[in-house]
C-alpha cells in the first residue's frame, strides 16, 4: 500500500491530448491489420453461418412437407421426426444467440474436460444452427406461399415427393425466399457481434481490444459502427441485384413472385 | 393543427429534457475522510468489493456501473461526483486525464475499511493446485520496494504504451531455463496498470497466445511482469491468454489454463471457487473526482 510520487514527466504528455481525427488516424494505423483481420471473421462466419443455416432450413422444410405415410411405423418415425425439428427451431429461435454461445462453448469445455472449441468453427456453428432455426421458419413460409396446384400438377405427372421438391417447389420457393435470407444475412453479420463473449475476434471484439490498449470508447466504436454499416450496406446492395436477377425480365412476371417489389399479376400488353 | 400540435410535443419533450438535467452536484475536493463525501453521489464498479464499501459511509447516494469505460463516462458527464477505484488505477487515469484527481484516502485510517482478502491481488490456481505453494514461496522474495517501483514503473507504461522506458524493469528474473514446460496465464488485458494490450513488445511485454492472427497485440503491466517473473523462477516458459472477467475463473476450472494473475482480489465467493495464493499487491482504496473548472 503506498502514495505515488508525483510523475510531472508525464503529466506534461498526457495534456498534450490528440484531437478527434489525431486519434481515428492513430486507431487505423496501430490497428490496421487487426481491424481488417476483424473484418474478415465476421463476413465468414455470417457468410458461412447463413449458408449452412439455409440449408438446415431446406432440409428441415423438405421432412416437414413429406405426406403422412399409410405405414404405422414409418409414421411413427415422421411424428417423432418433426417433433424433433419444432423442439430445434423453437428452443433456437425463442433464446438469445449470445446465451447459445456460452452454453455451447462451455458446455463443450466441460465435457471435453478442458479443451476449448476452436472459436471461429464454434462461431460458425453458433450462427448456423441458429440460423438454421429462423430459416426452417423462412423455408416453411416460402413452401406455404407456393400454390397447391404446384404439388398437385407434380404429383400427376408421376413424380415423387423428392422430385417434387427439388424440381418443382424449391425453385420457386428460393426466388420468393431470396429476400428474407438476404435480411438474415445482414442481421448475421451485425449479430456476429455477440460472438465477442466466447472470443472470436470479430469486429466489435476488434474495437473492444483497441479499447483495452486505449480507453478512447467513441472514437474506436466509430470507427468500427462505420465499418459494419459499409459492409451490410454493401451486401443489401450486391442482394437486391441478385433479386432482380432472378426475378427476371420485365416482359413476364411469376406468379406469387414477391422478390420483385413491383411484383403483382400483369397482363402483357402485347399480348 | 397537426403542425401545432408537434410544435406542442417537441416543447414538452425538450422542456422535460431540461428537467432531466438538473442535479445538485456536490464539490468533494476538499473531503479528509470518507464521511466527508455525505450526500455525494458515488458509484463503484458492479459487484465488486469497491461497492460493497460504499455502504460504510452515511447518506451517500451510492450507483454503479458495468466497468471502468462507463465510471469515467458517468464521471465526465457529471452523472456522478465520484467513484471508488485502486490507487494504481486512480493514479493512471488522472496522469491520462488531467481534469480529475483523487482523494488519497488510506484504507482503515481515512478511508474504507478493508482487509488484505478485499484490496489485496493474488495470483489463482485450480483448487488442490500444487501450484500454490512454490508460488508462494517466489512471491516471497519480491520485498516491497520492488513491487512499489514496479507499480510506480507500470503506471508510468501505461500512459505511453508503447514507447521504451529509459530505466531496466524493477523485477527481472536471472532464470533463462524453461524445461519445465509452459505456464498458461489468463488476464483480461485491460485493466490500467495491472494489465493491458499494446502493439509493440517493448518493456518487456508478452505476446497474447490466443490473440488475433491479423498481426500480433502484446499483454504488459504489474500482472504481467509479476507472471513472467514466477514463470522464469519455476523454469517455465510464459503464455498469456486474454479472457473477459467473467470467464477467468471457469477458464481455470476447466484447465484452459493454469493460472490467474489478472488483479484479482483473493475473496471467500472466489476463495471456495479456486485456490489463491498470497497476495502480491496491497492496493488503497481512493476516490476519483473532476477537478471545478
Amino acid at each position: 500500500m503506498h502514495s505515488f510520487p508525483i510523475l510531472t514527466n508525464l503529466l506534461a504528455t498526457a495534456s498534450n491530448e490528440l484531437n478527434f481525427f489525431e486519434k481515428v488516424i492513430s486507431i487505423i494505423k496501430d490497428y490496421y491489420n487487426n481491424i481488417l483481420e476483424g473484418i474478415a471473421n465476421t463476413l465468414l462466419i455470417a457468410l458461412i453461418g447463413t449458408v449452412v443455416g439455409l440449408i438446415i432450413g431446406v432440409l428441415t422444410g423438405f421432412i416437414r412437407t413429406i405426406p403422412t405415410s399409410k405405414n404405422k411405423t414409418v409414421k411413427t418415425i415422421q411424428k417423432i421426426v418433426n417433433g424433433v425439428i419444432s423442439v430445434y427451431v423453437e428452443i433456437f429461435r425463442g433464446t438469445p444467440m449470445m446465451v447459445q454461445a456460452m452454453v455451447i462453448f462451455w458446455g463443450y469445455a466441460g465435457l471435453a474436460g478442458g479443451s476449448t472449441l476452436p472459436v471461429i468453427p464454434a462461431g460458425i456453428l453458433i450462427v448456423s444452427i441458429n440460423t438454421g432455426a429462423y430459416m426452417a421458419e423462412i423455408v416453411r413460409g416460402g413452401i406455404i406461399s407456393i400454390d397447391k396446384g404446384q404439388f398437385e400438377g407434380a404429383h400427376s405427372l408421376g413424380m415423387n415427393h423428392t422430385q417434387t421438391m427439388f424440381n418443382v417447389i424449391i425453385p420457386q420457393m428460393f426466388r420468393n425466399i431470396l429476400p428474407s435470407v438476404s435480411n438474415e444475412f445482414v442481421i448475421n453479420v451485425k449479430d456476429t457481434s455477440v460472438l465477442n463473449v466466447i472470443g472470436v475476434y470479430e469486429l466489435y471484439k476488434i474495437g473492444d481490444i483497441i479499447i483495452k490498449g486505449n480507453f478512447w470508447m467513441f472514437e474506436t466504436y466509430l470507427i468500427i459502427c462505420v465499418i459494419y454499416f459499409i459492409l451490410t450496406f454493401t451486401i443489401t446492395r450486391i442482394l437486391r441485384l441478385i433479386e432482380r436477377k432472378l426475378a427476371g425480365s420485365d416482359n413476364y412476371v411469376i406468379c406469387g413472385s414477391q422478390s420483385d417489389p413491383k411484383a403483382e399479376i400483369k397482363v402483357r400488353s402485347n399480348g | 393543427m397537426k403542425k401545432l400540435l408537434t410544435l406542442l410535443t417537441t416543447v414538452v419533450l425538450m422542456l422535460s429534457f431540461v428537467a432531466c438535467g438538473g442535479r445538485d452536484k456536490v464539490d468533494i475536493s476538499t473531503a479528509k475522510n470518507i464521511h466527508d463525501l455525505k450526500g455525494a453521489s458515488i458509484a463503484a464498479q458492479s459487484a465488486t468489493f469497491h461497492l460493497e464499501v460504499l455502504s460504510q459511509i452515511d447518506g451517500v447516494k451510492i450507483s454503479d456501473y458495468e466497468d471502468f469505460p462507463a465510471l469515467l463516462i458517468a464521471l465526465n458527464s457529471g452523472v456522478i461526483d465520484g467513484y471508488v477505484a485502486e490507487e494504481p488505477t486512480a493514479y493512471a487515469e488522472c496522469l491520462r486525464n488531467p481534469n480529475l484527481a483523487y482523494l488519497p484516502f488510506v484504507n482503515n485510517d481515512t478511508g474504507f475499511t478493508a482487509g488484505p482478502t478485499d484490496t489485496g491481488i493474488a495470483i489463482a490456481f485450480k483448487t488442490g493446485s500444487s501450484m500454490v505453494q512454490p508460488v508462494n514461496q517466489i512471491l516471497a522474495t519480491i520485498n516491497e520496494s520492488t513491487k512499489k517501483k514496479l507499480m510506480e514503473q507500470a503506471v508510468e507504461m501505461s500512459i505511453n504504451k508503447n514507447s521504451a522506458l529509459n530505466e531496466e524493469l524493477a523485477l527481472i528474473s536471472s532464470n533463462t531455463n524453461t524445461s519445465n514446460g509452459t505456464l498458461k496465464i489468463a488476464m483480461e488485458c485491460g485493466y490500467d496498470p495491472f494489465n493491458w494490450t499494446q502493439t509493440s513488445n517493448v518493456n518487456g511485454a508478452v505476446p497474447i497466445a490466443n490473440g488475433t492472427t491479423g498481426s500480433t497485440l502484446y499483454a504488459n503491466g504489474y500482472d504481467v511482469q509479476i507472471a513472467k517473473y514466477v514463470a522464469a523462477e519455476l523454469g517455465m516458459a510464459l503464455e498469456i491468454h486474454q479472457y473477459e472477467w467473467n470467464s477467468l475463473i471457469p477458464a481455470v476450472q476447466m484447465g484452459s489454463v493454469d493460472g490467474i494473475i489478472a488483479g484479482m482480489s483473493p475473496t471467500a465467493e472466489r476463495e471456495a471457487e479456486v485456490d489463491f495464493t498470497d497476495c502480491y499487491y496491497l492496493s488503497n482504496l481512493v476516490v476519483i473526482y473532476k477537478k471545478a473548472n
